[in-house]
C-alpha cells in the first residue's frame, strides 16, 4: 500500500511540473523582456505520462491573445491513431490501452491557417492501471493453488500478486490471467489479490479480498459409546487441504493400545476387552498434512452386552439351589437373576457364572433368568426359562414302545402312561428339545414322532415324555433310525455330453449319505433333499450308462437302475459363450455345465434341456409351512437338472404373480409352482387357461366366487384388469417390435378400455373353489387348492359382452365364456411383444433393441424359431414357449457379449437377489438344506413368495437415475440392499448363509497362487470380462493376506469378485 | 404446551454462565446434543403411501342427513352404521366422521385440532368436468392403473416416463438454501426404492426400521482393512459398463452415508413414546428417531417416505379395512407424539398419498374396485387442522361427480395443488412450483390454505 501512495504522488510532481513549462513557436529564441514580441503557441501541459486507455486535455494559449483554428497531430499524423493515439480537435488525446514500443510522443498543435505557427507536447505512454474484477476461486486451500483472474487492461508481463508475493502468471489475454502459487498456514486469513502491469508505468490494480482457509479436522462420530470388545468405524474429514490424510491415536497414544483401545489407519477403533477405570477416552484425528490440526471424539466405554447361552440345571424343585450359567459378555459385578431376585453370583470367567439361592412354592411353573452387568453401560441379558416344581417321588412315567426300529422320513406313534398322579399329562422331547426338530425327527403333542429325513447323531435317538405335574420325571423310548431303501425315478438332464458332468437324480428315499454309481463308477454325490440328489463325474466314452442310487447300513439299499445317454456330438462354443449362457439359460454355471455347453454346443444342450425330466416339488406334508417350500424351492434352483425350466418358470412366476401373504396354503402354493412348471415348455394359452382356474390365481386376485353381480353391484375386476395390464397385454398397443402404437398426436394408444374390465370381469364370474373329495359342490366351496376352479353357471352371467371389440354371445356357461375371452386375449397383436419382451428382461438384457424384440414376438406368433445354421425349436402354433425361450437365448442381440469385439457396453441386467444367491451356490457345489437363502433374499429386497402386491418385486419399466437406461431390478436395489448383497456374499464367504449350508471352495484354493485363482473367478464369474484395474485392486487386497493362508486368500478373491458390480451386474 | 418450556430451557442454559456449565456436564452421551438441535429452522415432510389404493369413501363419512343417506344407498352392504362413524367437530359443525377406528385421529382433528382433510384430491391435468372426462379431455393417462396412478401421485408427472419424482424435485430446490453444508442425502426412504424420493440431481438414503446398512465383516486386522479398501476401490472404479456404474453409484453412496447415519444414531436416546409393532408404526419410529440427530446430519430440510399396503381391497373388505384405518390411526397419532417429545411437533408435516380410491358402489364379493378422486389426511402442529378442506363429492352413483355408473369421483382439487401447498410450507419459492408440477399453472390457486 505504501508504494502505491508514493506512485502516486510522483506522478502528481511531475504533472505539476509540465504545468509551467511552455514551447516556443517556430525555432523562435526564448523571449526575453527586451526583445520584440514573437508570436508564440504554447501546449499545454508540455510534457505529460498517460496510462493505457485513459486521456489528456491539451490546451493552448497564444502570446497575442488570439485564438485561432487549430489542427492536433500525434507524431506529426493529423488526429494520430490506434498505435499511438487519437487526439480530437479540442485536443483531448486518448492513449492507447498498450504503449507501441516507442512509446514517447508528441502532441502538436498547428493554426491551420499558418502552420508556421506550432507548439507540442511530449507525452510518454504508459501501461494502463490494471483491473480486476473476479477471482476464481475465492476461497484458497492452505497448500497448491492455481487461480484465474478476470478483469481488464491485462498487459502482457502482468504479474498477480498474492498478498506481497508475486504469482507465477501467465498472460492469457488482456482480460484473463491465471496464477499458480502455494499458500502457506501463516497465510490462513483474508489476502489481498492484486495485479501489476511492467513497464512502462507499472501501476497496481485495484485489491479483491481473497480468503486463505486452514485445514481443519472433524472425527465422526463426535461422541459415542462403545461397549467393551466391540468396534467403531471413526471417519475423519479435513477440509480446506489438498491432503486428507489424518493419523489416530487415543488418549494421544498413537494407534491407541491394549488399555484404552485400539485404532489402525482408516480409523477402525476396536474398544478394550474390559473396560478401564476412567471409561472415557478421547480419539483424535490428526492432519498429516499441518499436524497443529486435528479433531477429537469422546468416547465412553461401556460394559459389553451380556449374552446368556445355556443354564443348567433348567429344572428346579422347589428350595436351596445353584445355577450356573453359561454365555459371554459377563463382567466382574454381574448379578445372576431368578426372576426378579438377585440371587448371590460369582463371577467366573467372562463366559461363565454360578449363582446361588433359593426358590419359593410361589415361583412353581415358568422362572425367567437373566444375566445384568453392573454401570457403565449396565444391560440385562436375554432371558432362558428355568422350571420350578414341586417334588412329587411318587410319579413315575413310562413310554410305549420302549425300543424300535424306523426308517428315515417315516412316522411313527408314542404313548405315554404317567402313574402316582391324576395329572396324566405329558409334554414331548427328542434328546432334551420340545417337540424335537429336522434333524433328531420331530414329535407332536400327541406322540406322533416322524423321523428325520437322515440319519441323526447320535442314533439311536431317545424319545422323552415329560409329566406335566412334575417336569423332573420323565420316561423315555430308544428309537433306531434306519436309511430309507432309495427309489431313483428320472435323470435330468438325461443326455449329457463327454467330459466333466453334473446330473440331477430324482426319486425317493435319498440320504445325505446316498451314493451314486454310474455304470460301477461312484460319482461325487450332492444331497439337495430326500428326493433329489446331484452327481458330479467325468465321463470320456460315448454310449448309454446305467445309473442307480444306494444307502448304505443300516437299512442298505440300492435303487433300480436309470439309463444316461453319453454322446460326444455337438458344435463346440467358448467357455466364455458357454458361462453368458448359463446365466442366462440356467441358474448358474459351474465347472460341469460350463464343459456341458462348451462341448454340446447351444442347440444341442437346448434341445436336452427341453427334454429333460420335469424336477417336482415334494408334496407338502402337515407339518409344511410356506418356509418350507421357499426352501424346497432354492433347493431346486441350485440342484435340479432340468434348469431352464427352473427359469423359464420362474420367469412366469413373476410375470403370473401370486404372493404367500394371501395364498398361505402350501399345498395351494406348490400347485401353483407345479402348473408353471408343467406349462412352462407348453403353449402360452394352456398358461393361461391353467393358471386362471388355479384356486391360488383364483383367490389372490379375487376371481374365485366372483358371482354374477346382483342389483347395486358390479362384478369384480381385479382379475380382469391385471390379466390384461400384467400378463397379457400391457397398458398400450403395441407394435410388434414392443414399442407403442402411437395416434395422430403422438400419444400411446391404450390397449382396452374401462368397459373392455368391466365386460371382462363379468365373463369371469361363476368359479368357485374345486371341490373337496368326497364333499358335494356348493354355490361356495370352502377353500381348497387340490385342483383347478370349478364353474357354477348358476352364478354366472349370461349376457352378451363385448371385449376388446370381439363379441362374446350371450347364454354361454362359464367355461365357454372363459375359453372364449381367454382366446381374444391371446390372439390380440400385444401378446407376442409384450410376454417376448418381459423374457428378455427376466434372462438376457434390460436394455433390448425393438428389433431383438421384433424377432422374439415373431417366433412368439408363429411358434416357431429356426437358427442360422436351420435347426428348428417350436410346434408351429402361435404361443409356443419353445419357440420363444430359444428366439430368446440364441438371439444375435443375447449372443454379442460373447465376444469382446461384439460386446455393447449397455447390455446386460442386475441380477436378481435369488438367482444370484442360487449362482453363488451352484458355482461352490453346495451341500445344503437351503436354510438361510429365503432370509437372505428377503433382505436383498426379494422375499421369495412375498412380492410386495402383483405387480411382482420389481416393475418391467424402471428408470435408473442418472441413465438412460431401464434397470427392473434396480427398484429393488437401493442403500439397504445394495449393502446387503456384500453382505450376503460375505457370508457365503464366512460360511454363513445357514448352518447346513456347506460352499466347496477347492477349486479357488487349488488353483495357485492369487493371480491364478482370479484367473478361474475370472472365467466362470465374468466370463473373462475382469478389467485390468480390478484385478489389480483385488491382487492388492489379497497381498495383504498371510501368504501361508491359502484359504483366507482364496476367500478374499471371492468375496471381491463376487461382491463387485461387476459380477452382480450380469453383462 | 410442552415444548414451549422446553424451549425456554434451550435459551437459558445456552445463554448463560450456568447453562454452559451444565451442557459441559452433560455434554458426553447424546443428551445435549439433543437439546441443543435447534427447531427454529428445521422442517419435515413425512409421507405416508397407501399402497393398492384406499378406499376413502369407508376413511371419511358425510353425516349429515342427506350425506349419510347418499352413503348409505350406495354403500348398501359396505356401509358403515352412522351411529358408529366418529364425528368430525369444526366448531357447531359436525359434517363429516371418520372410520369408527380412528378414535386417535379424530382427537387429533376435534381437540388438538392438528389434522386435517383435504376431499377428494386427485390426479389432475386441468379442472375437469364430467363431459371432459367423457369426451377424454386431458386426463392423466392409465387411470384406474395401481402402478401408473402410483407413480403419478409421486411424480406429478401425469402422461409418459416417470424420471423424478416431486419430492426429490422439491429437495433438489431447496438443497442450496437449507441443507447446503450437509453430507447426508435430504430424503430417507425407510420402504425402499420410490419415485418419490428422486430428484434430478437428489438420490435417497434407505434403510430399513429397524437397521442402518452396513458392511458386515471387517475387523482391524491389516488383511480386512485392505479388503475393505478394495471393497471400495471396487464400487468407484470406471469399468465402462453402463449397468455396472449405475450399480456402484447405489452402492458406494450407500456405504458412504451408512457409517454416517450409523455413527449419528448410536447414541441417540430411545423414545419413550411407544409405537405399535406394526410395519408402518416402526417406520414412523425410525423417522423420529433420524429427526432426533437432525443436527448430527447438518440438516434443516427433511423429507421422508413411509408407507402402508394392503388397501388393494378387492374381497372381503370391511374386516380388512378395520386393520388398516386402526393402524393409520395408530401409528399417525404415535408419530405425532413422538414429534412434541423431540419438540418438533411444530416443525414436522405428515400426510398421506394414495392412488386412487375406490367405487363407491361394492364389487361382488364385498370389496369394491380401482376409482379416483380420493380423500387424504394432513397432520402436524404447522397444519391448520380442524378443518375439511376442498369439495367433498356427491355420493350418488352416476351422480354429478361420478365418472361413470360406480361412484369413481372426478377430482374437484388436484394433486398439483395439494403438493405445492405443502412444498411451499417447505420453502420452495413460488417461482420454483412450476418447474416442479407442471399443471399446477391450469388450477386457480397455488394454494389451499390448508398450512399455517
Amino acid at each position: 500500500m505504501r508504494r502505491y501512495h508514493l506512485l502516486v504522488l510522483l506522478f502528481c510532481a511531475a504533472w505539476l511540473a509540465a504545468g509551467c513549462a511552455s514551447v516556443v513557436g517556430n525555432g523562435g529564441s526564448p523571449a526575453g523582456p527586451t526583445g520584440p514580441t514573437l508570436f508564440s503557441l504554447t501546449v499545454s501541459p508540455a510534457s505529460a505520462s498517460v496510462p493505457g486507455a485513459t486521456t489528456q486535455q491539451f490546451s493552448t494559449k497564444t502570446s497575442d491573445g488570439s485564438n485561432p483554428a487549430l489542427t492536433w497531430s500525434v507524431n506529426g499524423v493529423a488526429g494520430g491513431n490506434a498505435t499511438v493515439g487519437t487526439i480530437s480537435s479540442t485536443g483531448l488525446f486518448a492513449a492507447p490501452e498498450f504503449p507501441p514500443n516507442r512509446n514517447t510522443i508528441t502532441v502538436t498543435a498547428v493554426e491551420t491557417t499558418d502552420s508556421t505557427k506550432s507548439g507540442s507536447s511530449s507525452v510518454t505512454l504508459q501501461n494502463p492501471v490494471p483491473l480486476i474484477t473476479t477471482v476464481s476461486p475465492l476461497t484458497i486451500p492452505v497448500g497448491a493453488f492455481s487461480l484465474t483472474i478476470s478483469g481488464a487492461h491485462f498487459a502482457q508481463g502482468a504479474t498477480v500478486f498474492f498478498g506481497s508475493a508475486m504469482l507465477t502468471t501467465t498472460w492469457i489475454s488482456s482480460t484473463e490471467l491465471t496464477a499458480t502459487g502455494t499458500a502457506t498456514a501463516g497465510e490462513v486469513g483474508n489476502i489481498s489479490i492484486t495485479v501489476s502491469n511492467p513497464n512502462p508505468g507499472p501501476v497496481r490494480s485495484g485489491a479483491i479480498t481473497a480468503q486463505v482457509r486452514g485445514s481443519n479436522v472433524s472425527v465422526s462420530p463426535a461422541t459415542g459409546s462403545v461397549r467393551a470388545g466391540s468396534t467403531q468405524q471413526f471417519v475423519a474429514t479435513v477440509t480446506n487441504s489438498t491432503n486428507a490424510g489424518v493419523s489416530w491415536s487415543v488418549n494421544g497414544i498413537p494407534g491407541g493400545d491394549a488399555t484404552v483401545g485400539t485404532i489402525v489407519g482408516n480409523g477402525f477403533y476396536t474398544a478394550p476387552p474390559t473396560v478401564p477405570s476412567a471409561n472415557n477416552v478421547t480419539v483424535t484425528a490428526t492432519s498429516v498434512a499441518d499436524n497443529t490440526q486435528s479433531g477429537n471424539s469422546a468416547v465412553s466405554l461401556l460394559n459389553p452386552l451380556p449374552v446368556l447361552t445355556s443354564i443348567s440345571p433348567v429344572a428346579f424343585t422347589v428350595g436351596a439351589f445353584s445355577i450356573t450359567v453359561d454365555g459371554s459378555g459377563f463382567v466382574n459385578g454381574a448379578v445372576v437373576y431368578f426372576g426378579s431376585t438377585a440371587l448371590t453370583t460369582t463371577f467366573v470367567s467372562d463366559t461363565q457364572l454360578t449363582a446361588t439361592g433359593t426358590s419359593a412354592t410361589s415361583q412353581a411353573g415358568t422362572v425367567a433368568v437373566t444375566v445384568k452387568n453392573p454401570n457403565p453401560g449396565s444391560a440385562v441379558s436375554g432371558a432362558l426359562m428355568a422350571q420350578v416344581s414341586v417334588p412329587n417321588p411318587n410319579i413315575k412315567v413310562s413310554v410305549s414302545p420302549s425300543s424300535i426300529t424306523l426308517r428315515a422320513g417315516m412316522t411313527q406313534t408314542f404313548t405315554a402312561t404317567v402313574a402316582g398322579t391324576t395329572n396324566t399329562a405329558v409334554t414331548w422331547a427328542i434328546k432334551g428339545i420340545l417337540g424335537g426338530d429336522t434333524l433328531l425327527g420331530t414329535i407332536d403333542i400327541n406322540g406322533n414322532y416322524q423321523a428325520p429325513d437322515n440319519l441323526p447323531s447320535p442314533n439311536p435317538v431317545t424319545v422323552t415324555a415329560i409329566s406335566s405335574a412334575d417336569p423332573t420325571k420323565s420316561g423315555n423310548a430308544a428309537v433306531s433310525i434306519q436309511n430309507p431303501i432309495p427309489v431313483l425315478t428320472s435323470i435330468a438332464p438325461g443326455t449329457i455330453g463327454t467330459g466333466a458332468f453334473q446330473i440331477s437324480l430324482n426319486g425317493t428315499g435319498f440320504v445325505n449319505t446316498s451314493t451314486v454309481s454310474f455304470g460301477g463308477v461312484p460319482l461325487t454325490v450332492y444331497y439337495a433333499s430326500p428326493t433329489l440328489i446331484t452327481a458330479v463325474g467325468n465321463v470320456s466314452a460315448a454310449g448309454d450308462v446305467t445309473v442307480t442310487v444306494s444307502n448304505p447300513n443300516p437299512g442298505a439299499g440300492t435303487s433300480s437302475g436309470v439309463i444316461v445317454h453319453v454322446t460326444n456330438i455337438g458344435n463346440p462354443v467358448s467357455a466364455s459363450s458357454a458361462v453368458r449362457f448359463l446365466e442366462q439359460g440356467s441358474f448358474g454355471p459351474n465347472t460341469e455345465s460350463l464343459n456341458q455347453v462348451q462341448s454340446m454346443g447351444f442347440d444341442f444342450y437346448l434341445q436336452n434341456q427341453f427334454a429333460s425330466p420335469l424336477t417336482a416339488y415334494r408334496n407338502p406334508t402337515e407339518a409344511y409351512q410356506i418356509y418350507n417350500i421357499e426352501s424346497d424351492y432354492f433347493l431346486r434352483e441350485i440342484a435340479m437338472g432340468d434348469q431352464l425350466r427352473g427359469r423359464t418358470s420362474l420367469f412366469l412366476n413373476e410375470l403370473w404373480v401370486v404372493g404367500a401373504d394371501k395364498i398361505s396354503d402350501p399345498l395351494g402354493f406348490t400347485n401353483y409352482l407345479r402348473t408353471l412348471d408343467k406349462d412352462a415348455f407348453g403353449n402360452y394359452l394352456d398358461i393361461m387357461k391353467d393358471v386362471t382356474l388355479t384356486p391360488a390365481m383364483g383367490h389372490y386376485l379375487d376371481m374365485v366366487n366372483n358371482d354374477k353381480p346382483a342389483i347395486g353391484q358390479h362384478a369384480n375386476e381385479n382379475y380382469a384388469r391385471e390379466i390384461m395390464q400384467l400378463f397379457t397385454l400391457g397398458l398400450n398397443q403395441l407394435n410388434i417390435d414392443g414399442t407403442p402404437v402411437l395416434d395422430s398426436s403422438g400419444n400411446p394408444v391404450p390397449a382396452y378400455t374401462q368397459d373392455d374390465v368391466m365386460a371382462l370381469g363379468l365373463a369371469f364370474t361363476g368359479w368357485t373353489y374345486p371341490t373337496k373329495p368326497g364333499a358335494a359342490q356348493q354355490k361356495h366351496n370352502p377353500e381348497y387348492y387340490g385342483g383347478p376352479m370349478v364353474s357354477s353357471d348358476a352364478d354366472h352371467d349370461v349376457e352378451a359382452k363385448t371385449l376388446l371389440g370381439q363379441s362374446i354371445p350371450a347364454g354361454q356357461g362359464a367355461q365357454a365364456d372363459l375359453d372364449a375371452a381367454l382366446a381374444i386375449i391371446f390372439n390380440h397383436p400385444n401378446v407376442g411383444p409384450f410376454v417376448g419382451k418381459q423374457l428378455i428382461l427376466r434372462l438376457v438384457t434390460s436394455n433390448p433393441s425393438p428389433a431383438y424384440v421384433q424377432r422374439v414376438a415373431t417366433a412368439f406368433n408363429s411358434g416357431s424359431y429356426t437358427t442360422g445354421t436351420g435347426i428348428t425349436y417350436g410346434t408351429g402354433n402361435r404361443g409356443d414357449m419353445q419357440a420363444t425361450v430359444a428366439a430368446v437365448l440364441l438371439d444375435a442381440e443375447a449372443r454379442r457379449g460373447d465376444s469382446s469385439t461384439t460386446a455393447v457396453a449397455t447390455d446386460g441386467k442386475l441380477r436378481e437377489p435369488i438367482v444370484m444367491e442360487a449362482s453363488i451356490a451352484r458355482a461352490f457345489h453346495a451341500q445344503t438344506d437351503a436354510g438361510g437363502f429365503s432370509n437372505a433374499g428377503y433382505r436383498m429386497e426379494q422375499n421369495v413368495f412375498y412380492p410386495p402386491t402383483v405387480f411382482n418385486y420389481f416393475p418391467p419399466v424402471n428408470p435408473i437415475q442418472g441413465s438412460a437406461l431401464n434397470g427392473p431390478e434396480f427398484a429393488i436395489y437401493d442403500s439397504v440392499s445394495s449393502i446387503e448383497r456384500i453382505n450376503f456374499i460375505n457370508n457365503a464367504v464366512d460360511g454363513a448363509i445357514g448352518s447346513n449350508t456347506h460352499l466347496d471352495f477347492s477349486p479357488v484354493i487349488n488353483a495357485g497362487s492369487p493371480a491364478q485363482m482370479m484367473a478361474w473367478l475370472n472365467t466362470l464369474f465374468l466370463h473373462g470380462t475382469m478389467p485390468d484395474q480390478m484385478n489389480t485392486i483385488i491382487l492388492g487386497a489379497v497381498n495383504a493376506v498371510d501368504p501361508t493362508n491359502i484359504t483366507g486368500q482364496a476367500k478374499a478373491v471371492i468375496y471381491l469378485v463376487t461382491s463387485s458390480s461387476m459380477y452382480q451386474v450380469q453383462h | 404446551m410442552t415444548h414451549h418450556s422446553r424451549r425456554d430451557f434451550m435459551r437459558l442454559s445456552c445463554c448463560s454462565a450456568a447453562g454452559a456449565a451444565l451442557v459441559g456436564g452433560l455434554s458426553k452421551f447424546g443428551l445435549v446434543s439433543a437439546l441443543a438441535q435447534g427447531t427454529t429452522d428445521y422442517k419435515a415432510l413425512v409421507c405416508i403411501f397407501l399402497f393398492g389404493g384406499n378406499d376413502a369413501n369407508n376413511m371419511v363419512i358425510p353425516i349429515d342427513a342427506q350425506g349419510y343417506a347418499n352413503y348409505q344407498k350406495a354403500r348398501a352392504n359396505m356401509a358403515l352404521p352412522q351411529n358408529q362413524v366418529l364425528p368430525l367437530q369444526s366448531g357447531s359443525q359436525a359434517n363429516f366422521g371418520l372410520h369408527p377406528n380412528m378414535p386417535e385421529l379424530q382427537s387429533l382433528f376435534n381437540n388438538q385440532k392438528n389434522l386435517a382433510v383435504l376431499a377428494n384430491v386427485g390426479t389432475l391435468v386441468q379442472p375437469t368436468t364430467q363431459a371432459q372426462y367423457k369426451a377424454y379431455t386431458n386426463l392423466p393417462v392409465n387411470l384406474y392403473s395401481h402402478s401408473d396412478q402410483q407413480d403419478q401421485w409421486q411424480s406429478a408427472q401425469l402422461s409418459g416416463a416417470q424420471t423424478a419424482g416431486w419430492a426429490g424435485k422439491v429437495a433438489d430446490s431447496i438443497q442450496a438454501a437449507y441443507n447446503g453444508s450437509s453430507q447426508f442425502p435430504p430424503i430417507l426412504s425407510i420402504n425402499g426404492n420410490a419415485i418419490f424420493c428422486t430428484g434430478n440431481t437428489t438420490r435417497p438414503f434407505t434403510m430399513t426400521p429397524y437397521s442402518t446398512p452396513g458392511l458386515a465383516g471387517f475387523d482391524s486386522s491389516a488383511a480386512s482393512q485392505a479388503r475393505f479398501q478394495a471393497t471400495q476401490q471396487l464400487l468407484t472404479f470406471d469399468s465402462g459398463l453402463s449397468l455396472v456404474q449405475s450399480a456402484n453409484t447405489v452402492a458406494g453412496e450407500a456405504v458412504q452415508y451408512g457409517v454416517t447415519l450409523a455413527s449419528a444414531l448410536q447414541n441417540v436416546s430411545p423414545l419413550s413414546t411407544q409405537f405399535s409393532n406394526s410395519y408402518l408404526s416402526q417406520q414412523l419410529r425410525q423417522v423420529a428417531q433420524v429427526i432426533a440427530v437432525r443436527s448430527a446430519l447438518g440438516l434443516g430440510r427433511q423429507i421422508f417416505f413411509c408407507s402402508a399396503g394392503g388397501f388393494d381391497t378387492h374381497s372381503d373388505q370391511l374386516p380388512q379395512h378395520v386393520k388398516l384405518m386402526s393402524d393409520l390411526s395408530q401409528s399417525m397419532n404415535s408419530f405425532y407424539e413422538a414429534t412434541q417429545e423431540l419438540g418438533v411437533a411444530n416443525n414436522v408435516t405428515t400426510f398421506t398419498l394414495s392412488e386412487f380410491s375406490r367405487t363407491l358402489q361394492p364389487g361382488t364379493n364385498a370389496g369394491t374396485d380401482h376409482a379416483w378422486g380420493s380423500h387424504q389426511l394432513i397432520q402436524g402442529g404447522a397444519v391448520k387442522g380442524n378443518a375439511v378442506y376442498g369439495t367433498f363429492p356427491t355420493l350418488v352413483l352416476a351422480g354429478p361427480d361420478d365418472a361413470g355408473n360406480n361412484g369413481r369421483w372426478i377430482p374437484t382439487t388436484a394433486l398439483d395443488q395439494y403438493a405445492a401447498t405443502l412444498a411451499s410450507w417447505f420453502g420452495v419459492s413460488n417461482a420454483n412450483l412450476p418447474t416442479i408440477f407442471p399443471n399446477l399453472s391450469n388450477f386457480s390457486t397455488n394454494n389451499l390454505g390448508f398450512m399455517g
